[in-house]
């Protein structure tokens, strides 16, 4: 049995939507941040699967590009997740609630 | 796909500004504490790419397809290029009361705006993607430049992960069109594939368009993606406030403006209701909210976001043949008059919360600053009748010039409401003018700006009101500049 593009397009979809409900549901900042990077994954999964089936390189290509800029984000975005830390001795977003409206 | 040795030709300006950076970089390691020096080595390499840009702007489409430094981008990088030395020069003063690491800092700004000249340039997918998130990491950075501070951490942190976040759907949406587009990355194609496809769009096309458009709305503050930039613009350093509300949002709607004008225009029917109504809550939701704020930061904030709803007027325009390029030189120079009113703005909001113990920006601080420093109040003064859009300052030409091609395309009744909008901004804008020239003073303000600052607020003063007597010039060079990069054929089936 071979699993056409349809099979690997909805797991892509799935995991996207898994990471946007973790985005939305979580207080934590490393676990939105996860999730975050969860949602980039499901992307790279479906350019993955276009390039594979269309049958085109591009798509291969975009999802280097996806994990390089992707792995500068990790970097840049745990050192705010830091001083953030360092402040409220704490990652819930709650309590990041200086300003408002 | 060959490489072309030439095709270095079309990123010189993008050469030119890295090489830059990594100099102020480096003569910060060899020699620390010349801030001076840096501001200037900056400042005069800032106008030697525009030089190169000037010289190479007519390179035309490079790369395969990837770029293409035609009048458009060449026009934008220019004007990004511009605003980024202004915010070097009005930093200086700002700086020298932190501990911002100046060379950093300056090497930072020129990364992001490498990253927005990619982004104006861009006319494939990939280069899209990668000149916003070179953009949007060094903003990130930016906005958290003073880790002391909680507010900038807090500001870095509401910024980061709605805008990583902002990214997925972005990317997500471009992998969509990817694969409706049977494979293809660059934005001219893409608008040939969905053409041939005709009648029979695939779902996941619409989808990948719903989430680009969510992607993009968000880069640039608009409605109902908006809510991270009061908070951003009031909790990052000023100088990066000033430099974030125009620069990145002049390279995001030029992107928007290629992608849904260059490549998307066959499905206008899908996406011209959804934007007209985006445009429509969120020039009126920016002026409503400005109204109540006291922080002339939040207010300016807000009043970004509604000239963001103005502006999509020009992204709707440009998807019809017609008015295609009237609606891109509309949008050119709308940004010029934009990045000069808010420059000056800014300058002089750095100003006054200098002269303040705290270093707050309260609107009521400015109470009687018209009988003190009656040349500030002035200059002020032209700032915000500009931004209001009261003749004969060039912000009321941006808007003529923006609405008159909307009208032309068929969008009167948004055209109705932007209008009534602009009536409604005047009331907080000149609130201050008020409160400048007719209320008493209540603390005295001891002032004392550089000559550096004086100069910034006297240039985009004069050229405010040079640009309101005599546009065409400016409108001309942005007409230039949109008839090379305009659409070239007439798209099928809009509306």
């Amino acid at each position: 049995m071979t699993l056409g593009p349809g099979w690997y397009l909805t797991l892509s979809a799935l995991l996207f939507c898994i990471g946007i409900a973790g985005v939305l549901t979580r207080r934590n900042a490393l676990i939105i941040f996860m999730s975050i990077e969860l949602m980039l994954n499901a992307v790279n999964l479906s350019f993955v699967t276009f390039g594979r089936y269309l049958p085109d390189a591009n798509g291969q290509v975009f999802v280097f590009f996806i994990m390089a800029v992707a792995a500068a984000e990790v970097a840049v975005g745990l050192a705010i997740i830091v001083t953030i830390f360092r402040h409220k001795e704490s990652v819930d977003i709650d309590k990041v609630n200086l300003m408002k409206w | 796909m060959t490489f072309n040795p030439t095709d270095i030709l079309a990123i010189i300006p993008e050469i030119g500004i890295l090489a830059l950076a990594m100099i102020v970089i480096l003569l910060e390691l060899l020699s620390p504490r010349q801030e001076k020096l840096f501001q200037w080595v900056a400042a005069f390499g800032l106008i030697a790419v525009i030089a190169l840009t000037v010289i190479f702007g007519n390179h035309g489409s490079a790369f395969s397809g990837m770029i293409a430094l035609d009048g458009f981008s060449a026009f934008l990088i220019i004007l990004i290029t511009a605003v980024t030395a202004a915010v070097i020069l009005m930093s200086g003063d700002y700086l020298r009361g932190t501990n911002i690491r100046h060379g950093e800092y300056y090497g930072m700004l020129m990364i992001a705006s490498c990253g927005m000249m990619i982004l104006v340039s861009a006319t494939d997918l990939v280069t899209v993607f990668l000149g916003i998130e070179t953009m949007s990491i060094s903003l990130y950075v930016l906005a958290g430049l003073r880790p002391e501070k909680a507010r900038s951490s807090e500001a870095a942190l509401k910024y980061f992960l709605l805008g990583a976040f902002a990214t997925g759907f972005l990317l997500y949406g471009m992998a969509l069109i990817y694969g409706a587009s049977g494979g293809k990355t660059n934005l001219a194609e893409i608008a040939s594939a969905i053409t041939r496809l005709d009648k029979a769009i695939p779902i996941h096309l619409y989808a990948g368009v719903g989430l680009i458009s969510i992607g993009l709305l968000f880069k640039v503050a608009a409605f109902p993606f908006h809510f991270w930039s009061p908070d951003v613009y009031q909790g990052s350093p000023t100088p990066v406030t000033a430099f974030m509300s125009v620069a990145p949002k002049a390279a995001a709607f030029a992107a928007f403006l290629r992608i849904f004008g260059g490549a998307l225009p066959d499905l206008g029917t899908v996406w011209i209701p959804v934007i007209w109504v985006v445009a429509a809550v969120t020039m009126t939701v920016g002026n409503i909210t400005a109204l109540a704020q006291k922080d002339i930061k939040r207010m300016l904030a807000y009043s970004s976001i509604s000239h963001a709803g103005y502006l999509l007027l020009a992204v709707l325009a440009s998807a019809t043949y017609e008015v295609n390029k009237e609606a891109m030189a509309g949008m050119m120079f709308y940004f010029v008059a934009y990045a000069l009113m808010n420059v000056g703005a800014f300058t002089v909001a750095i100003l006054i919360s200098r002269s303040r113990e705290k270093g707050d920006y309260q609107i009521d601080d400015y109470k009687g600053l018209a009988a003190e420093h009656p040349w500030i109040a002035a200059g002020m003064a032209i700032f915000l009748i500009s931004l209001s859009g009261i003749p004969p300052a060039i912000g009321f030409f941006g808007k003529l010039y923006v609405f008159s091609a909307a009208v032309k395309a068929g969008f009167v009744g948004l055209v109705v409401i932007a209008v009534l909008n602009s009536v409604v901004s005047v009331y907080y804008y000149l609130r201050i003018v008020v409160y400048m020239y007719m209320r008493p003073k209540e603390v005295s303000l001891s002032l004392k700006p550089s000559v550096v600052t004086l100069a910034l607020i006297a240039i985009c003063a004069v050229f405010i009101l040079l640009g309101g007597v005599l546009p065409g010039k400016v409108m001309n060079l942005a007409d230039q500049g949109a008839t090379q990069s305009g659409l070239e054929k007439p798209v099928a089936m809009i509306r």
